[in-house]
């Protein structure tokens, strides 16, 4: 049986995304296991004392865990919607889940700003600085978290005791938190690095097959003339492409890339860059879950708006990242 | 309830472990990369040091294509064909190198290996490819540049001299590098 050659085209260039971003992703998921392993609240009682002193690392962990959310599917979300229908409603849960809060952790989670590092530093520094803005828009905005199902202000989190639930921790998960667990720290990493490496195998091999597929098959001139150094609308397009992506923040870099080769100018994938790992489909159907139809659709607009001026000003000020 | 899940987790990013492992040893037969400075050597021959043989083919259009017409210019020749997945894989990193090193002269020959004109027409239109695509229909410039597998891609400088080499499919850095190599980046 002959394989079609734009099918093994597109294993390859699969190939080329892994070996270009892996290291960086998998540097990713070490530092954070490492991180998240020393700040357990389980071996260092001291945290949850609620030391003001303290406190930051509290801030430190609860951020490390909102940057990797749980990737969801169309199933899986259909399961929970039905099942918030049927079912009472489960306790809010004493996390930052917060929209401003989490877009941030999304935007400059680890994994993110260490891919972004791989096409270049000053691709980090974007990253960084629209991940803060948006995090700080999404606060001043108000998303409006008295009105939603679940979110938590950060005023509500200040008066919280500090206590310490996975944000990504399925129910099976939070009942492991009861009971007795690996106890050695190459243990608690070893379960910490996988819980990070889950969604990251599976989401990013996702992303990543997307990408390769977008560069093998989709023709340059398509996206010269939507996203194109002449077109000025490029920069507000792009964000829309990563719809289909799955909201793994870091993972997103294969089909920013493939953007960036297929012809689409710096504003264009830098907007891109900044939108795809909080406006998916799968993201934008948790959020419409979690705070209904108005503030999920503010939730976008911030976003997209945050993406749109970056890359239309980068576009304006002619700067020309290399990648 | 914890251990079950902890298995299929463990499970899960072992089988794309092993997926992902697997794929790259198969696919990585991308050549090595060369990083000596070559010795140049004032005679023809297609390797590296060596000025690169002249030839002269038509394109798809009929319009002739002749190597030393672009001497002063940085000249990637790439050897390929439209059965040849590695070459469909490279060819948008290609275009890429070409839409942003254009402007300084970077000219890129896609000496396709015995293949029609309309074949070659159709899949260069339909990829929005831009760089001049001469056909060796009789295979003659391949045996000349000793081609034994395609992609082949030889990198040569602005006096004429080959820098580089690949044979296999090259990514992004493996590019970057070699153009490089020919004072470009």
């Amino acid at each position: 049986m002959r394989v079609p050659p734009d099918i093994l085209a597109t294993l390859i260039k699969l190939k080329d995304f892994i070996v270009f971003f892996g290291p960086a992703l998998l540097a990713a998921i070490t530092l954070k296991a490492t991180l998240l392993t020393a700040l357990d609240t389980d071996t260092n009682p001291k945290l949850l004392s609620g030391s003001i002193r303290l406190r930051w690392l509290w801030w430190l962990k609860a951020f490390l865990e909102a940057g990797t959310p749980q990737p969801l599917t169309p199933l899986t979300l259909l399961r929970t919607h039905l099942g918030r229908r049927s079912l009472p409603q489960a306790p809010i849960q004493p996390n930052p889940t917060n929209p401003g809060f989490q877009a941030a952790a999304i935007s400059t989670s680890l994994a993110g700003l260490l891919t972004a590092l791989v096409l270049s530093p000053v691709v980090l520094v974007i990253r960084l600085i629209a991940g803060v803005g948006i995090g700080f828009l999404l606060f001043t905005v108000n998303i409006n978290p008295n009105r939603s199902r679940a979110a938590v202000t950060a005023k509500d989190l200040l008066k919280r005791p500090l206590t310490l639930t996975s944000t990504q921790s399925s129910p099976s998960e939070t009942d492991s938190s009861t009971s007795p667990g690996p106890s050695s720290f190459l243990q608690r990493f070893g379960k910490n690095w996988l819980a990070e490496a889950d969604p990251y195998s599976s989401a990013g091999f996702y992303n990543f097959v997307l990408a390769a597929i977008f560069t093998i098959f989709v023709p340059s001139r398509l996206v010269e003339n939507a996203l194109g150094t002449s077109q000025w609308s490029g920069p507000l397009l792009a964000p829309l492409l990563g719809l289909l992506l799955a909201p793994v923040g870091g993972t997103e870099i294969a089909m920013v890339l493939a953007l960036s080769i297929k012809g689409a100018s710096t504003g264009s994938w830098v907007a891109a860059l900044i939108a795809f790992p909080l406006i998916t489909l799968m993201g934008i159907a948790s959020k419409w879950q979690d705070y209904g139809t108005q503030q999920t659709v503010s939730y976008a607009l911030v976003v997209w708006t945050v993406a749109g001026s970056v890359g239309l000003l980068v576009n304006l000020l002619g700067i020309n990242i290399y990648v | 309830m914890c251990n079950s899940s902890f298995k299929r987790r463990l499970n899960r990013v072992r089988t794309y472990f092993v997926l992902i492992t697997a794929l790259s040893l198969l696919l990585t037969a991308c050549g090595t990369s060369e990083s000596e400075k070559v010795k140049l050597v004032s005679e023809f021959s297609p390797r590296p040091g060596y000025l690169a043989p002249d030839f002269e083919l038509k394109d798809y259009n009929g319009k002739s294509v002749k190597l030393s017409n672009f001497k002063g210019k940085p000249v990637l020749i790439n050897f390929w064909a439209t059965w040849c997945p590695p070459c469909r894989a490279e060819m948008p990193e290609i275009q890429a190198a070409f839409r942003r090193y254009a402007g300084v002269g970077l000219v890129v020959l896609g000496v396709d290996a015995r293949e029609d004109e309309s074949t070659v027409k159709k899949y260069v239109e339909d990829g929005s490819y831009t760089w001049i695509m001469p056909l060796d229909q009789r295979g003659e410039v391949i045996n000349t540049y000793r081609v034994t597998a395609f992609p082949t891609s030889f990198f040569v400088d602005r006096e004429g001299f080959i820098q580089a080499t690949q044979i296999g499919g090259m990514d992004k850095r493996g590019l970057e590098e070699r153009l490089a190599k020919i004072g470009l980046g």
